[in-house]
């Protein structure tokens, strides 16, 4: 379950990002090739934000599917990764995207500003 | 109160920095590194074992290279000691649970490999066929090794190593004769989710095959060329290069 420490990594990023204030809503996206299970890393996440002390709130967890682009030109959505392509039904085509892992929202409120 | 939506996207480091710094100092060094994945038992040690002594101890002709290993798993030495018997540097990683090596584990074990008295580094991830994948570790390529007694639809069932490995090693054909295994069906699904993957067939056990593999990992490693450098057609990481 690599998820976890993946979940740690995420909550370090956006503590680092917004410091002490609160995360009201977060969505995470995983690309298909990322290696990471959405379920599994929504269920972490969670845990992961007490041992990193980031308060957050809302949060969810999205796959994004990856993007093959094929000699013959054409680029398509390819969840199904052994999918030919959709024009010339050949498999030369390199995948593009899908590796990451990127906040994608992010709502911080900080609550000890007076002033408001 | 005050409320803020960030609006640029965070993308998180998967230890990418830290596979940087490894493979700047693989590359400092010359030495061609290599990320084995594969599952328990499918013989990657083996196949280590058979490929240090065929590159120790060439046939007429060819120069010696020297190989180190990085052996990872989850717990113990003893894949560490068939290497160092086998007559290679090598040290263990031990993962204590996780299921994968990252690069911050491969920095620490780093320096206990003399990289100036290697030519080939070897990071055996440890035994898995899926979590391994996500991750650079500093290498200039990654194989996946599949074995005859796992069946062939591994490459279908299991793509995304296969989508992101250079080359497939499919080990342990001395068994085809006793098992239904259509190495050709193999072989087909890894071109279909990445029609530059190299295919080896081989078996570390009898040596059939394994002649184009010890070729391959000779011509990248570039031994004869006068100056010891990677060779330029690993230095661009290919898949990533269009990535944003
Ligand atoms: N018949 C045959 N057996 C093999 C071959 N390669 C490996 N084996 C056997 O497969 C078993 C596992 O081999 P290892 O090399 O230890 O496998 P591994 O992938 O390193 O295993 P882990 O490190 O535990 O993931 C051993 O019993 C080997 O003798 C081969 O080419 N042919
Ligand atoms: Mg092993
Ligand atoms: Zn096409």
């Amino acid at each position: 379950m690599h998820e976890l420490s993946v979940a740690e990594s995420i909550c370090r990023s956006v503590s680092e990002r917004v410091g002490d204030a609160r995360v009201e809503e977060m969505v995470v996206q995983v690309g298909a090739l990322s290696g990471v299970n959405r379920a599994s890393l929504e269920f972490c996440l969670g845990e992961a934000a007490q041992v990193t002390g980031l308060k957050l709130e809302r949060f969810s967890v999205e796959r994004v599917p990856a993007r093959a682009r094929c000699e013959c030109g054409e680029t398509y959505e390819a969840d199904e990764l052994m999918q030919p392509c959709p024009r010339c039904g050949g498999f030369s085509r390199s995948f593009i995207n899908g590796e990451d892992i990127v906040v994608s929202k992010l709502v911080a409120v900080e609550e000890n500003d007076e002033a408001n | 109160m005050k409320r803020t939506e960030i609006l640029d996207k965070i993308i998180i480091d998967k230890g990418d920095k830290i596979a940087l710094k490894n493979r700047a100092q693989i590359d400092k060094a010359g030495v061609l590194a290599l990320n084995l994945i594969g599952s328990p038992g499918c013989g990657k040690t083996t196949l280590l074992e058979r490929t240090i002594a065929e590159l120790h101890d060439p046939r007429a002709g060819s120069v010696p290279l020297k190989v180190g290993v990085i052996e990872g798993d989850v717990q113990s030495n003893l894949d560490r000691d068939r290497i160092a018997r086998a007559g290679a540097p090598a040290t263990q990683i031990q993962t204590g649970g996780a299921c994968r090596l990252d690069a911050a584990m491969v920095e620490k074990a780093l320096p206990q490999i003399p990289l100036d008295k290697i030519n080939i580094l070897v990071i055996e991830n440890v035994g898995n066929l899926i979590c391994p994948t996500g991750l650079k570790l500093g290498e200039h390529l990654k194989i996946a090794v599949i074995s005859v007694p796992e069946g062939d639809e591994k490459p279908a069932k299991y793509p995304t190593v296969f989508v992101r490995s250079d080359a497939a090693v499919i080990t342990k054909i001395d068994l085809l004769p006793h098992l239904d295994y259509d190495l050709d069906r193999a072989a087909t699904d890894c071109r279909k989710l990445n029609n530059r993957i190299k295919i080896f067939p081989l078996s570390a056990k009898t040596g059939e095959g394994i002649d184009a593999w010890i070729e391959y990992l000779r011509r990248l490693s570039g031994a004869n060329r006068p100056a010891r450098r990677a060779p330029a057609e690993l230095k661009e990481p290919r898949r990533t290069a269009e990535q944003k």
